[in-house]
């Protein structure tokens, strides 16, 4: 691809339009003394029409000023999002191995949100109203405004709040590896996470390591891997697979990643390969102008049937890492944004969604209820519902209590 | 490129705020003026016809309603300034020399032979994509955000584009 990529680039100032048009714009409306202004600063003169140019450069020195202070203040300011990045955790996903770790936690918290959960709405009760505690923010998108979410809008969100979670969270996702102490796979690897309480998240994945082969073309190189094994998921274990591709010519690299987890047992007690849960990961930079763009594409299928496909990828608005969520579901993509709002041992997300065709705006908190954490969906009208936040099969203790009585105790 | 800044600028234009064109012209310009170009073919034209959209869109801002799409309120208006241009020239057939420009490098209407594959081959909003993902420098996220689309669908239909676009070139070998 890099072949034609710096062709059409070699090209483009044969195919651009001409600088000039936007200021023959200008003149043509009227817009004169801004075109006056802007050559006069193009070219090192001094501007007469709109600002004098004894207040340039006082202008230019509070501008100075404020950048400084800003900066610092913003240096020494602790994040909400405990200090994630733009590029929030998948930053941290630099090797092949990280992204099959992430591949494992992800897809593991995707699975322990998926398992059957029940809704209890208390739209009648009484409850402290959302503007108190958390600030929401909003789409301003030009859709219909609902109050609240239904049961299976509920489901839809609650079923990526443990993959919320961890994203959101301020620890990071690591992974140590060992040779396997099972005779079937050459290598072990443990994954360690922590949810937004601090409980922590732990899987083990014991897998077989393949270099399918290395292709060379002049000075491009193209390397694949592939991965086979069993992700264990508290008592479960799961069929995995994964591939890595990457590419990579005079400082530029390609990179293409797969993981996907099997989970539906066919009739014949095998898993079967037509359900799955697989993240997928494409990453292109460059060096010239140290662009990289990161998103992962989470993907469930059953019975050969893809089911739903949701985009994950962070997005920075007024300062604040935001997760963004599309996910395609029956023929229609939802968008969800999330903002970690926790304050103290207060966790909670603010969220603003488009759903069906309405925006809505909510929280959701984490609560404790007769002993068992579930999710609470508070809503501007003060009303709120509850779903199960279910048992993390990968939690290995810390805050969280998994001794609630329920059937995956 | 957010659709509710850019909602902004389009007000704070309509309120008397001139140095708002800037911004709405660096951040719209190359999406309108790419979608001419692959009706007209030829770049002098789409550049004469870019200079008209704006002249018409910003004279007539009033009519724009604002959280609308206003890329896309100005593409269409783009677009049929670019097919009414062809409908008044529809007599003057485009000579060889005009038409395949970069086998007999008329200056006037030369585009490289690339550009001119791409046209041909892609879809306009496949097109639209790579000329702005390749050409224009935009990020992929900037470009899914200027059209409104998911990122996942930018960067795929870009991919897809430059494999048809090389192979299409490798058999002519071109490169």
């Amino acid at each position: 691809m890099k072949d034609i990529k710096k062709l059409l680039k070699q090209q483009s100032s044969n195919i651009l339009p001409d600088e000039n048009i936007k200021d023959e714009i200008k003149a043509d409306l009227g817009l004169t003394s801004v075109r006056a202004q802007s050559v006069a600063y193009n070219t090192g003169g001094t501007a007469t029409t709109h600002t004098s140019s004894k207040r340039l450069p006082v202008f230019i020195a509070i501008l100075l000023v404020l950048v400084i202070v800003t900066g610092v203040i913003l240096f020494a300011l602790p994040s909400g999002n405990g200090g994630l990045n733009i590029g929030g955790k998948f930053d941290d996903i630099v090797t092949t191995d990280d992204f099959y770790a992430y591949g494992a936690a992800s897809i593991g918290a995707l699975i322990d949100s998926n398992a059957p959960q029940t809704v209890a709405v208390a739209s009648d009760m009484t409850f402290v109203t959302v503007a108190d505690t958390v600030e929401m923010f909003s789409m301003s998108d030009g859709y219909g405004k609902s109050n609240t979410l239904t049961d299976e809008q509920m489901q839809t969100v609650n079923g990526y709040m443990a993959l919320v979670e961890e994203l959101l969270g301020s620890s990071k996702i690591t992974h140590s590896g060992a040779v396997s102490d099972r005779a079937e796979y050459q290598y072990v690897m443990t994954i360690n996470s922590t949810d937004i309480t601090g409980a922590k998240i732990s899987y083990t994945m014991y897998y077989n390591k393949i270099l399918v082969g290395v292709d060379t073309e002049h000075d491009e190189q193209e390397e694949t891997y592939n991965i086979q094994g069993v992700l264990q998921i508290g008592s479960n274990e799961y069929p995995v697979e994964g591939e890595y591709v990457s590419e990579t010519e005079q400082g530029e690299s390609e990179t293409e990643m797969y993981f996907r987890a099997y989970t539906s047992v066919d009739s014949t007690g095998n898993y079967s390969k037509n359900s799955y849960i697989e993240v997928h990961q494409q990453n292109e930079s460059e060096a010239e102008d140290n662009e990289t763009e990161k998103e992962y594409v989470y993907t469930i299928y059953q019975d050969g049937r893809q089911v739903e496909r949701t985009v994950a990828e962070y997005e920075q608005e007024g300062g604040e890492i935001e997760l963004v969520l599309n996910v395609s579901k029956n023929g229609s993509t939802n968008r969800l944004v999330f903002r970690n709002a926790s304050k103290g041992n207060q966790y909670k997300f603010s969220v603003s969604a488009r759903m069906d065709g309405q925006s809505i705006n909510f929280v959701v908190s984490i609560v404790e209820e007769n002993g068992n954490s579930v999710y609470r969906y508070e809503y501007s009208d003060g009303s709120y519902s509850d779903c199960d936040r279910n048992d993390h099969k990968g939690w290995q203790g810390g805050n969280h209590d998994d001794d609630d009585n329920d059937d995956d105790d | 490129m957010n659709r509710v800044l850019l909602d902004k600028k389009v007000a704070e234009y309509l309120q008397g705020d001139n140095t708002a064109f800037d911004y709405i012209y660096q951040n719209t310009s190359k999406a309108v003026y790419f979608g001419i170009l692959y009706v007209v073919k030829v770049k002098a034209v789409a550049e004469d016809l870019l200079h008209d959209t704006y002249v018409r869109a910003m004279r007539n801002l009033t009519s724009y309603q604002s959280g609308t799409n206003f890329l896309g309120w100005l593409l269409r208006i783009g677009k049929n300034l670019a097919l009414n241009y062809l409908d008044k020239h529809k007599k003057e057939t485009l000579t060889d020399f005009e038409e395949e420009s970069y086998r007999y490098g008329t200056t006037e209407t030369e585009l490289p032979y690339v550009f001119e594959v791409a046209r041909k081959v892609l879809s306009e909003q496949d097109y639209q994509i790579v000329m702005l993902c390749q050409v224009a420098g935009y990020k992929r996220h900037e470009v899914a955000k200027l059209l409104s689309m998911p990122l996942a669908t930018v960067t795929w239909k870009n991919n897809q584009a430059l494999k048809k676009l090389r192979n299409i070139l490798s058999e002519e070998g071109e490169i």
